[in-house]
């Protein structure tokens, strides 16, 4: 036996199993469409608390993104080792040099550099 | 003596000079597709910049290439049957050579999959030019790419991983840094909302090598982050391919001769250089608004845009990229838009600035 008849799914007007067939008289059915508008909230929460707001790291920050794969297996434990393999060099390996580079000197107005300090050392990265 | 040894020991001396001053204990590091920049902050406020070249030129072991060696002053790393030439002297040697081309340990703005030893080589190169920590746990900030949007299948965890790593065992307390926020630290963007300043609010932009990192920021606070592949490096294979010009020498053109607003366009170099800039950076421009868009980024108020990066030091950038801007829709109001002061140094600086609020933080 079909559930549909002209197109409509007849087993939706059935009363289902330990519930009642239509709105108690306490019951309000309210059908109003849910529409999260999470940016905006998100939005009004770096508003509200502004420096104080833990830093959530996205892989852009810290490449978060890459530590869980699809599986939902955290391999982050294997990249630092794998990392950890390389970030060396091997006994056959040789420079001639000890240090590298040319030098240039800037100067930025201190009073802004030490606000951005001040400001920076306040926000809290969620560690 | 001749001009480049004169050039070498001017270098010299000023590198003495910089060994004697007063550094505080924080450093910043750019680790570039094209370069790699160190920056230190000394107890007087001026930052101190150092950069070398991230390029190599291979040379296969041989009796031949030792004595070149020998009898040059050129640096080298040695890795199992391989010469590699660094920095400055890899394209001096390959325009005398006029074969061949430079090989780089990074790609795109992480380590180059495609060059087995660029973790090794990198290495060797960052070890040099950062130097020793100048005290236990010294605060070290590098800045690392965002993924990028054009680019799904490239993720920067494990270039972070290897990095945090190197510099961890050199003894630095290390943390990687967006390579846009790190603009916007040096270059404090500003939103202005009904008159009022709010700084390190707005968007900044550091223009590479390898891509184009850009983020949005609220405060200080990374709100997004995302980059575009496709940045200087592209501009230089493209030049190359249709002037039939070797690489390096459109890099030496491009970074000793260019100005955007006087082109020569009978110069054919010259001329493939301004169109390939004006794609590139309306490229960018373009991805750049439609992933505002796309999500849903907002912030009160009329935003800078703050721009850095090698690939902007052109005079005129700033001009042409204004223009791309005006001819796309963005989802916010911009204020104006600005090349930091220091475009090349910008983002090592804006790294040493957040170790040095690390620093601070660590030892209140």
């Amino acid at each position: 036996m079909s559930d549909y008849a002209d197109g409509k799914n007849i087993l939706l007007g059935r009363p289902q199993p330990g519930r009642p067939s239509g709105p108690s008289k306490q019951e309000k059915v309210v059908e109003k469409e849910a529409k999260v508008d999470v940016d905006a909230i998100a939005q009004a929460v770096v508003k509200a608390i502004g420096d104080k707001m833990p830093v959530v790291m996205q892989g852009n920050s810290t490449g978060g993104q890459g530590a869980k794969v699809e599986d939902g297996f955290d391999n982050s434990k294997t990249l630092e080792r794998l990392a950890d393999s390389m970030s060396g060099h091997g006994d056959d390996s040789e420079s001639n040099f000890g240090d590298l580079g040319k030098v240039k000197t800037t100067k930025k107005d201190e009073k802004d550099v030490q606000s951005t300090i001040d400001l920076l050392s306040n926000i809290d990265e969620g560690e | 003596m001749t001009d480049s040894e004169n050039a070498a020991k001017a270098e010299e001396v000023e590198v003495n000079e910089v060994e004697e001053v007063k550094f505080k204990p924080a450093r910043g590091c750019d680790i570039g597709t094209s370069n790699i920049v160190v920056s230190r902050m000394t107890e007087d406020g001026t930052f101190v910049n150092r950069f070398h070249r991230d390029m190599l030129y291979p040379l296969d072991v041989s009796d031949e290439s030792a004595d070149l060696l020998d009898r040059s002053d050129y640096l080298f790393v040695k890795v199992k049957d391989k010469y590699y030439i660094v920095g400055e002297d890899a394209l001096k040697l390959v325009n005398a050579i006029g074969r061949g081309e430079v090989v780089r340990p990074m790609q795109d703005g992480i380590l180059n999959p495609s060059l087995k030893e660029s973790s090794e080589l990198l290495f060797y190169i960052i070890k040099a030019v950062v130097g020793e920590p100048s005290v236990e746990g010294e605060s070290l900030r590098f800045s690392i790419p965002a993924n990028p949007i054009n680019c799904p299948d490239v993720n920067n965890l494990f270039h972070a991983k290897v990095l945090e790593r190197f510099f961890t065992k050199m003894g630095y307390d290390s943390k990687p840094v967006n390579e846009a926020m790190a603009v916007a630290f040096d270059s404090n963007p500003i939103a202005v909302v009904d008159g009022e300043e709010t700084p390190l609010s707005g968007i900044a932009i550091s223009f590479g090598g390898g891509m184009a990192n850009i983020a949005l920021c609220y405060k200080g606070l990374e709100l997004n982050s995302f980059s575009i592949t496709k940045s200087g490096d592209e501009i230089d294979r493209n030049v190359a391919q249709v002037t039939g010009i070797a690489q390096s020498k459109i890099i030496k053109i491009k970074e000793k001769n260019l100005d955007l607003n006087n082109i020569d366009m009978s110069d054919n170099i010259q001329s493939a250089l301004s169109i390939y800039y004006d794609e590139t950076i309306d490229r960018i421009v373009s991805h750049m608004a439609r992933e505002f868009v796309d999500r849903k980024s907002e912030i009160d108020g009329k935003v800078d845009i703050v721009i850095a990066g090698g690939t902007s030091c052109p005079n005129g950038f700033n001009e042409r990229f204004a223009e791309s801007i005006k001819r796309h829709d963005f989802p916010f109001e911009i204020n104006q838009i600005r090349g930091a002061n220091e475009k090349f140094h910008a983002v090592s600086q804006g790294c040493c600035i957040r170790a040095q609020a690390d620093w601070n933080k660590k030892n209140k």
